[in-house]
């Protein structure tokens, strides 16, 4: 029997279910991330005065000291943040990984809290203590003792590092948790050990594990515009002046904006190629068969590292703890007088009830979203590579480098106008919602994709399912507690949200972070610290339910 | 109705590279057929073309009168058990089993009867509400070998089905397929590259090497007259020599082996000049070392409980392996004993030193 050749042959064009997800994903990327960004780029390029292309307004930002400043006050803030955080989260996630430190699962506990909220509730409470009338300074004024600003860098330094230790903290003890200790004994054996097996063993295993931590503090360090705003005062950083060059309340210009969004784009860029050149393709998938055994610390030390642990991890805690008392407290107009009462819980219920129900709703819409369209594009990449499916890799990670305050001014810029008319509605949010997270979602349903041996799919084909009912049948079913850990994560990165809100909102969109900012600038300490404890509390159900539904099983970081 | 599973000149690329380079094969109803060969040589992908998980790039697949090769998978009706098992973890014993057949939309109490009687079949029937998570491999593996059997599939295929059990279950696993094979009549296809299994549990082999077939053969013939050097070395422990054949008169040869004399052999074809000599490592009667026979020196010796294993060094250099059972012949030898290597001659085969096929 003769086949013709052409009927052997893989046909491209087949209008099969992938074939028109791929499609529409490339549609929605196309009006969503890239039409807003070539946007911006062709901005930057403007002249402000005749709308003429050129490098003008680069020539401009490297010039004057106003601009070229922000660019050294945000670099070295970046850095001394991640150096600080990346110090004290290294080695204490060492020790409490590899000594008999007591209460882990408490100190665990204490920590994941600690990073619950948005980096600005952080500097929030610090105002509320060490502000110019925080409890403290008040509290010690009249003794004549002062303490360091909390307003410029070095309050900015404080809350970053306090902030950002966590996820260190987090990432060493998975990596840690996850290397089988063989290769230590290994060491061992060969005569390496202590400090020497240290570096030339441990360290270097969990370097990648490491670096992507590293990265994603540098990261949220470089794009956050709460803190700054709040505490930065004469210390301005990029966002912040980003910021202010688009709402153009000192007179500043979209053009300038753009320059310097396109700009932080670029040094967030540079940061994961250092990354990249940095790890190569050190990528040490280990399983712990057999993680390390817990060393017994002598009785002396013992005690003193405890001390120092748990007094980082309750010092990290300040911040929710202030927020959550606060919140208690009778206030007078801006004041607070002495007592508890649940004044400012009902007054937001009566006045701000629609900021909790917009923060709920957009997150809640743009979390199925993001699990649907994770799932879908994690197959796409994994399991129907090619050239096509390369490129949706790249673009659905993208996202990351762009920070929140940027992703709000070319949302804005792309779709003030008609055709696409979405600046004020809801729409607008939970899109930038999607974008701006669905990195993480994509990476956590890949990871779990590569987990699952195909032979399972090809054992339901064959069983007479087709590859489409099959996805939906079985690989969509076993990815999702990987998905689910991904969309938790997400979901509260969603309620948090605040750089690109604060930028898209309009007065009916509002939402908790941006209710808490204006109730700070309106010196209503108690209702923001009402609305901050509501976050909080909604981050931590979030995470006992997770942890209920997938039965301690699943992880979160 | 002729042969069922019909396979004529399919290739398959990867890249520059032909990893199936232009096989033909002709599988009977209710065959044991097995592909055998090292790792890379094709087979695996030779069963995913006809499971229908690679795509054919040139050549048929064709089963009975159906043209297979654009079939996708999921309509060829075709069973198939995985290395790994390829259980769906989510899914309890039974529905596991049930999965195909609720696919295919059979009453519910049907469904019931035919997974009973499958699970019995395998000896799984208690296990039916069970979790695979709690399960060991080998009943792993008859959950995954009742799902592919359940269906009453047109065809069998195995894809390395016993190599991620240890060596015991291995061989009471096999004795559990080839017994359901025969009870149900089922056209199979099996892959390993284990010699021993593909011996013990098929009908008829083909070794695999490079993407070509190297020789198809029922295990018998495959393992006592191997067409080439290649499935002589790659099944049993065979030693090759290097040696002249001078053909005399009629089908009568002189076989000359260097420093191990003549013997006058009977061949077929008429042969003269550089031949490969390979005999196995149980086909050798070890004696007194005397002049004009092949002789050498023990250098090492293995003990294996039923027979000894010995490596001797012959006169030139070359080490070659003897197994010496304990029933036929209770004698200890020691490293350095001089010893004679009597070759059964009706056992050993004879290859051209330039085509490495076997003469006869």
């Amino acid at each position: 029997m003769k086949i013709p050749v052409s009927m052997n042959r893989k046909r491209f064009l087949v209008f099969d279910f992938w074939n028109i997800m791929t499609f529409i994903f490339f549609v929605l990327i196309a009006v969503f991330l890239v039409y807003p960004l070539v946007g911006l780029l062709s901005r930057s390029f403007l002249s402000k005065e005749d709308n003429s292309f050129g490098l003008l307004s680069y020539l401009e930002f490297f010039q004057l000291p106003y601009y070229f400043n922000t660019l050294w006050h945000s670099l070295i803030l970046t850095v001394a943040s991640t150096v600080l955080a990346t110090i004290v989260g290294l080695p204490m996630g060492y020790i409490v990984a590899r000594y008999n430190i007591p209460g882990k699962k408490m100190l665990n506990i204490m920590v994941v809290i600690s990073l619950l909220s948005p980096p600005f509730i952080g500097a929030y409470a610090w105002i509320l203590l060490l502000g110019r009338s925080g409890f403290l300074t008040k509290l010690v004024e009249p003794l004549g003792i002062h303490f360091p600003s909390i307003y410029g860098f070095g309050g900015m330094l404080l809350v970053f590092t306090f902030k950002m230790f966590p996820f260190i903290y987090m990432y060493v003890i998975g990596a840690l948790g996850s290397m089988d200790s063989s290769l230590e004994e290994a060491a061992e054996s060969l005569g390496v050990h202590g400090i020497k097996r240290l570096f030339t063993i441990t360290f270097p295993l969990i370097l990648p594990t490491l670096t992507s931590g590293v990265v994603m503090v540098l990261m949220t360090v470089l794009s956050d515009l709460g803190t700054p705003m709040l505490i930065g005062e004469g210390y301005k950083v990029l966002p912040v002046l980003i910021y202010d060059e688009f709402m153009g309340e000192m007179g500043g210009s979209f053009v300038m904006a753009s320059t310097m969004s396109v700009i932080i784009i670029f040094i967030s860029l540079a940061v994961l190629f250092l990354q990249r050149k940095v790890i190569g393709n050190k990528d040490y998938n280990m399983t712990g068969l057999r993680p390390p055994a817990v060393v017994e610390l002598k009785p002396g030390s013992k005690i003193i590292l405890t001390a120092i642990i748990y007094g980082i991890a309750v010092f990290a805690l300040i911040p929710q703890i202030t927020t959550v008392v606060t919140s208690f407290i009778k206030t007078h107009g801006p004041l607070f007088v002495k007592g508890f009462s649940f004044e400012s819980y009902r007054y937001i219920w009566d006045k701000m009830a629609d900021s909790i129900r917009n923060t709920f709703t957009y997150a809640t819409v743009a979390i199925v979203i993001m699990t649907f369209m994770g799932i879908l594009t994690a197959y796409l990449v994994v399991r129907r590579k090619s050239k096509v499916t390369a490129i949706l890799d790249f673009l659905l990670m993208s996202p990351y480098v762009i920070p929140g305050s940027v992703l709000g001014i070319i949302f804005i810029m792309a779709f003030n106008k008609p055709p696409v008319l979405l600046a004020g509605t809801s729409t607008i949010l939970i899109i930038s919602y999607v974008i701006r997270k669905i990195p993480f979602l994509f990476r956590s349903s890949v990871g779990i994709l590569y987990q699952l041996d195909p032979s399972v799919e090809e054992a339901s084909i064959s069983l007479g399912i087709s590859p489409v009912r099959t996805f939906f049948r079985i690989t969509a079913i076993l990815m999702l507690p990987g998905v689910v850990s991904g969309a938790v994560l997400s979901w509260i990165a969603s309620i948090n949200e605040f750089s690109s809100t604060i930028i898209l909102y309009s007065g009916r969109t509002k939402t908790i972070s941006v209710a808490i900012f204006t109730e700070i600038f309106k010196d209503s300490y108690g209702t923001a610290a009402a609305l901050g404890t509501i976050l909080t509390l909604a981050a931590i159900v979030s995470l006992v339910v997770f942890n209920k539904l997938t039965k301690g099983k699943g992880s979160v970081v | 109705m002729g042969n069922p599973l019909y396979i004529e000149k399919v290739i398959k690329t990867f890249g520059v590279f032909n990893a199936v380079d232009g096989i033909s094969l002709e599988i009977e109803e209710g065959e044991f057929f097995t592909l055998l060969g090292p790792s890379g040589c094709g087979k695996t992908t030779l069963l995913r073309m006809i499971a229908g998980f690679n795509s054919v790039d040139s050549g048929v697949i064709r089963y009975k009168e159906k043209v297979l090769n654009n079939i996708p998978a999921h309509r060829r009706n075709i069973g198939m058990v995985f290395q790994n098992y390829a259980i769906f973890p989510h899914m309890s014993v039974f529905n596991n089993v049930a999965y195909g057949l609720k696919a295919r939309k059979i009453p519910k109490d049907e469904i019931e009867k035919r997974v009973t009687e499958v699970l019995d079949l395998v000896q799984m029937g208690e296990y039916k509400d069970r979790q695979p998570s709690k399960l060991s491999g080998g009943q792993q593996q008859r959950i995954a070998l009742a799902r592919a059997i359940v269906i009453n599939p047109d065809i069998l295929l195995m894809d390395e089905p016993l190599s991620n059990l240890d060596a015991k279950l291995r061989i009471s696993m096999r004795e559990v397929i080839k017994k359901i094979q025969i009870n149900l009549n089922i056209t199979t296809v099996y892959v390993t590259h284990d010699q021993e299994e593909a011996l013990a549990i098929s009908d008829r082999i083909a070794v695999m090497n490079g993407g070509k077939i190297q020789q198809i053969g029922s295990p018998k013939e495959i393992y006592q007259n191997p067409g080439n050097t290649f499935v002589a070395d790659f099944i049993g422990t065979s030693t090759f020599i290097d040696c002249t054949l001078e053909s005399k008169t009629g089908k009568s040869s002189l076989l000359k082996i260097p420093d191990g004399g003549e013997v006058e052999i009977t061949l077929q074809s008429e042969y003269s000049g550089g031949a490969i000599l390979a005999f196995r490592a149980e086909e050798v009667t070890l004696g007194e070392s005397r002049p004009n026979m092949l002789n050498g020196k023990i250098v090492f010796s293995t003990f294996l409980g039923g027979a000894m294993n010995y490596e001797i060094m012959l006169g030139n250099d070359q080490v070659v392996l003897v197994t010496e059972y304990l029933k036929d012949n209770e004698v200890w030898r020691t490293s350095g004993d001089e010893v004679s290597l009597d070759l059964n001659l009706s056992r050993i085969n004879l290859f051209d030193i330039e085509t490495r096929e076997v003469l006869v």
